[in-house]
């Protein structure tokens, strides 16, 4: 996770010495003196849904899973979770809100000192639902809206379901909750991307993440809907370029780039081209330190049947069961090779990652595109997409590109 | 450890998109076989091919067995449906 208005409109003057990390959903302070030590956690806590989403992870339907958590079992594998020093429990799902003990899970998250924030549709939020999350201490409303509303609704599979997030995002702000868009790029709905944004800030809403498509679950079944690197480009860069202008306007919106570290570099180069050397060299030093893709290090999943995973889209591969033994000690059993070796993958880059000059914040992007598109995770990123001078160490980036 | 201290873990189903599958895997022909977690996959072919493709940067010999052909005893108490181990 990335935070564009932090790096192109918050930072002041280099020499501070802070450091730079945003792997969580929450709102929590992203600039840090240290590396985050223990990861964030995305519980999946049903298959339920109320929709049926295009490039929903979790392959959720209208019904649970056999094997979901009881409230009481829930209820532990908090404790487990607070124990072993996890600062932030993402409630995800399927649709988190179809289970009715949520708001008691949410506030006993609180209560044993975990950071609870919430990842949904939006669609089941009611005023009274908004204003109980916010009195069990909910910290952050994440809220999917996937564009304009024939867009979304058509992504989303069920009519109507634009209208009702937008009602669950004002039902959110009126309780107090700081509350934030999700919307993940694909082909479909690139182009309501400056639209959304407008029309979300008119609503008050301030924080804007934007989700690169990951291939897992679902996802992976709508790739050939994914933007191509010249989309990508025009698409990261409007979310740059449209940042700076709510910025100079004096509407200090939060905007993050999620799921893609190519944007690390292309941030630093955009900074370059369009701001200062100096702005460029600010903007990278605060990315050095936990950057690359966090799966297997700075976040983890749990799914509705308690298997660990080394993030919330890659389903299909699990290092345990917390059934089986705490959270805590799978996630440190250092026998597993294969996540060692994520968490030491610097030294594992091939291909066009090994001269880059950015490989010290991407390390290589995302593991699991590399998986599902060269059948090797630690094969480059094929949603890559710097140019060769970009990347080049030689030139340091200093050339501007005709690319843009 | 004393027997007692040690529940059957439930039997509860670990997939819903297909079976899941553990992996076990050896490095080197005088290793040790290492369980390094599981896959999910509809068949054990599929499972095989999942499995390679993540651990054949490190592994020469990779098992598979069906998640539900293992029976799990574990003093872990999040389990509310585990049940003694003698049951
Ligand atoms: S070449 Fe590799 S390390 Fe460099 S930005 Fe692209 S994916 Fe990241």
């Amino acid at each position: 996770m990335i935070s564009v208005s932090k790096l192109l409109c918050g930072l002041d003057a280099e020499g501070d010495g802070l450091r730079y990390d945003a792997a969580n959903e929450s709102d929590t302070e992203q600039i840090s003196e240290e590396k985050q030590r223990r990861p964030v956690v995305v519980w999946n806590t049903t298959r339920g849904c109320n929709l049926y989403c295009e490039h929903c992870y979790a392959s959720a339907c209208d019904s649970g899973a056999d094997g979901e958590f009881s409230t009481r079992e829930g209820k532990r594998l908090l404790d487990d979770l607070a124990d072993y020093g996890v600062p932030v429990v993402l409630f995800s799902g399927g649709e988190p809100l179809v289970r009715p003990d949520l708001v008691e899970l949410v506030d006993y998250a609180a209560d044993v000192g975990l950071r609870p924030v919430l990842s949904t549709n939006g669609t089941l939020i009611t005023a009274e639902r908004a204003q109980q999350l916010a009195d069990a201490g909910l910290a952050y409303a994440g809220i999917s809206v996937d564009g304009m509303a024939e867009t979304n609704d058509h992504f989303r599979g069920q009519d109507g379901a634009f209208d009702a997030a937008v009602r669950g995002i004002e039902h959110c702000l009126d309780a107090g909750l700081k509350t934030g868009l999700r919307y993940t790029i694909t082909q479909h709905n690139r182009d309501d991307l400056r639209d959304i944004v407008d029309l979300l800030a008119d609503t008050g809403l301030d924080r804007f993440c934007f989700y690169h498509l990951a291939y897992g679950g679902r996802g992976a079944d709508i790739s050939d809907t994914d933007l191509s690197t010249a989309e990508r480009r025009e698409a990261v860069r409007e979310v740059c370029d449209l940042t700076r202008a709510y910025h100079e306007d004096g509407h200090e919106i939060e905007t993050l780039l999620v799921g893609n570290y190519a944007d690390a570099g292309y941030i630093t180069e955009y900074a370059r081209r369009e701001m200062s050397e100096e702005r460029a060299r600010t903007v990278r030093r605060y990315l050095e330190t936990n950057g690359g893709d966090p799966a297997g290090e700075r976040v983890a999943d749990i799914d509705y049947q308690g298997n660990v995973h080394l993030n919330q889209f890659w389903q299909s591969y699990s290092l345990g069961n917390v059934r089986d033994r705490s959270f805590g000690a799978i996630w440190e059993d250092d026998s597993n090779p294969l996540v060692n070796a994520l968490r030491t993958r610097d030294d594992r880059l091939q291909g066009r990652c090994t001269d880059c000059q950015y490989a010290d914040i991407c390390k290589g992007g995302s593991p699991l595109r590399s998986l599902a598109v060269h059948d090797d995770p630690f094969a480059p990123d094929p949603q890559c997409y710097l140019t060769s001078a970009e990347r080049a160490p030689d030139t340091g980036g200093l050339h501007p590109t005709n690319a843009d | 450890m004393p027997v007692e201290d040690r529940r059957r873990v439930s039997d509860a189903p670990r997939a819903t998109d297909g079976s899941e599958w553990e992996v076990f895997v050896r490095e080197a022909s005088t290793d040790p076989m290492r369980h390094v977690g599981s896959v999910t996959a509809e068949t054990w072919d599929l499972a095989y091919e999942q499995a390679a493709t993540l651990f054949s940067f490190t592994a020469d010999d990779i098992w598979l067995c069906p998640a539900d052909a293992v029976h799990r005893f574990t003093p872990t108490t999040l389990d509310e449906a585990a049940s003694a181990a003698g049951d």
